[in-house]
């Protein structure tokens, strides 16, 4: 078998890209969608890029939406090229959560966390019916939703940073104590993935994970195939303050900041070494943008990794390599995709094997050629 | 409205109108002979967080970064620095933020409209905080037994 250089098919191609291109005007009397209203009217699937993207740069997450004809892959696609063309300038100091500026908050385990419940912008609750005023919405009437939910605002006097659930846990006794580990994280970015990786590694890889593919892999773990049997502790969506320090002080100053959804699932106690007190075990997920499947489903996965990790991988969601190596969208999406290019040197191979197959069994009916079989 | 700590300053320059921006720098760089001290750059940095179960570390991913920063001639003939790190991927940006931080911190002339401009920046932070507090208050779970009274009734 061989390769063989091949040429042909340029002009197809640009043919093909052109009218890929075309295709979004094609459609009609139709206005160009602006990147803007990608970012500000579907917040989910922008946030979706965001994060499977890996880089917080929401205009160029809407400009990725709008170039790949909305299609969530090929747009985090292009941020993760994108962010490859760019230098390294610096690693944030370590951000703590508690700061977040939430715009929700909710536990399923307690219904009286300190603080309160606020549902802010949630789904849950949408009863899946259709609204067929919205296939012919105005802009008078689109534009009375802001105005009028945005009447009276009020000066609230909320708390600026809310407790964590997992804190009033701790405090009881309830979980285990944690010491803050400062060790430097694993740079998924600079570094293959070598089995055993830290938990720093399998964090990151899933935070720029694709969401359907976390959310299958946890999936098998919450229908049997492993026994999180987790509870939402606490789900919070809002914006994380993000600090540098200035370029002349070295004094942290906030830069900017990114939105992010942040869920820590309380899962069955374990008997703790050396006679302790048994305690709740955790799992934590985060993300850029509003995704609470995907914060969730993490959760879940770095829980049973962890119990993998303890007590040796039953199932195939507690192993590290299983999961971590399957749940990228841009490299499994790559590995689907690649099998449309042309394969034709392969294929001939195939094909001239089983014609060899065929001709043996001619020669001698009744008698089955394995050697070549897949 | 008072003047918000300096650490906020680039975010409310940011939030404030960013030809205002723009403008008000090329004129107060002219004005007090600015010159970069070292070149302004834009990439990315990794973003480290705390997760709160193990309070161990990760990265979350990659956040755009562009920072300046800038010498700017005082009264005294002496040169004081300005500087400027933003969530943004501009070094235009960054390097007229990096002279408007200058201008403030060392009160030189134009310091003044600098802040105005600061305050408005930060006029619209604090509408946006206030949009995101309604979102939790107006949504806060009114939780009560079955029959008891405090239903959540209204609207």
């Amino acid at each position: 078998m061989s390769y063989v250089a091949i040429k042909g098919g340029a002009h197809a191609i640009a043919q093909s890209n052109r009218l890929l291109d075309a295709l979004r005007a094609l459609g009609g009397d139709n206005s160009p969608i602006e990147a803007a209203t990608i970012e500000t009217q579907l917040p989910l699937l922008h946030g979706r890029v965001l994060s499977e993207g890996g880089l917080y740069h929401p205009t160029l997450a809407a400009l990725a939406l709008k170039q790949s004809l909305g299609d969530p892959l090929e747009a985090a696609f292009m941020l993760r090229a994108y962010r490859s063309t760019q230098p390294r300038l610096a690693t944030t100091p370590i951000h703590d959560t508690s700061r977040m500026r939430l715009i929700r908050r909710i536990s399923a385990a307690f219904k009286d966390i300190p603080g309160g419940q606020m549902l802010g912008p949630a789904p849950d609750y949408l009863q899946r019916l259709f609204r067929f005023d919205l296939l012919d919405e105005d802009q008078p009437t689109f534009k009375a939703l802001a105005r009028d939910w945005l009447d009276n605002l009020a000066e609230e006097e909320l708390p600026s940073t809310f407790p964590k659930v997992v804190e009033a846990l701790r405090a009881e006794g309830l979980l285990a104590e944690a010491d803050p580990i400062d060790d430097e994280p694993f740079d998924i970015t600079r570094a293959p993935l070598v089995f055993p990786v830290p938990r720093s590694a399998a964090l990151a890889t899933m935070a720029r994970g694709e969401t359907g593919g976390l959310l299958a892999l946890a999936y098998s773990n919450m229908r049997g195939y492993g026994d999180v049997h987790p509870t939402v502790g606490e789900l919070r969506v809002g914006y994380l303050p993000i600090t540098l320090p200035h370029p002349v002080t070295g004094e942290p100053i906030e830069a900017g900041e990114v939105l992010i959804t942040e869920c820590e699932i309380v899962a069955m106690y374990e008997e703790a070494d050396g006679g302790a007190k048994p305690t709740f075990t955790l799992g934590y997920g985060a993300c850029f943008g509003h995704n609470e499947v995907k914060a969730i489903a993490m959760a879940i996965l770095d829980r049973s990794m962890q119990a993998g990790r303890t007590h040796g991988p039953k199932n195939p969601s507690e192993d590290a390599e299983f999961v971590l190596l399957h749940v990228d969208g841009i490299e499994s999406m790559g590995f689907c995709t690649h099998y449309k290019m042309p394969h034709y040197i392969t294929f001939q191979s195939d094909l001239d094997r089983l014609r060899t197959t065929q001709a043996k069994q001619v020669a001698r009916p009744g008698k089955k050629d394995q050697t070549n079989a897949r | 409205m008072t003047l918000p700590e300096r650490g906020l300053w680039s975010r409310a320059l940011m939030a404030a109108d960013e030809e205002a921006v723009i403008v008000l720098a090329e004129r107060l760089s002219l004005q007090h002979d600015a010159r970069p001290a070292g070149q302004p750059r834009a990439g990315l940095a990794l973003l480290r967080l705390r997760e709160s179960v193990a309070l161990d570390t990760f990265y979350l991913g990659e956040i755009p970064v562009a920072t300046a920063r800038v010498a700017l001639r005082a009264p005294d003939g002496l040169y004081v620095d300005g500087g400027a790190v933003l969530m943004d991927d501009s070094t235009e940006l960054a390097a007229a933020i990096a002279v408007l931080d200058g201008v403030l911190a060392h009160d030189l002339a134009g310091a003044n409209e600098v802040a105005d401009l600061v305050r408005k920046g930060q006029k619209t932070i604090d509408r946006e905080g206030r949009i995101r507090n309604a979102m939790l208050s107006r949504t806060r779970v009114d939780f009560a037994l079955m029959g008891e009274a405090g239903d959540d009734t209204h609207s």
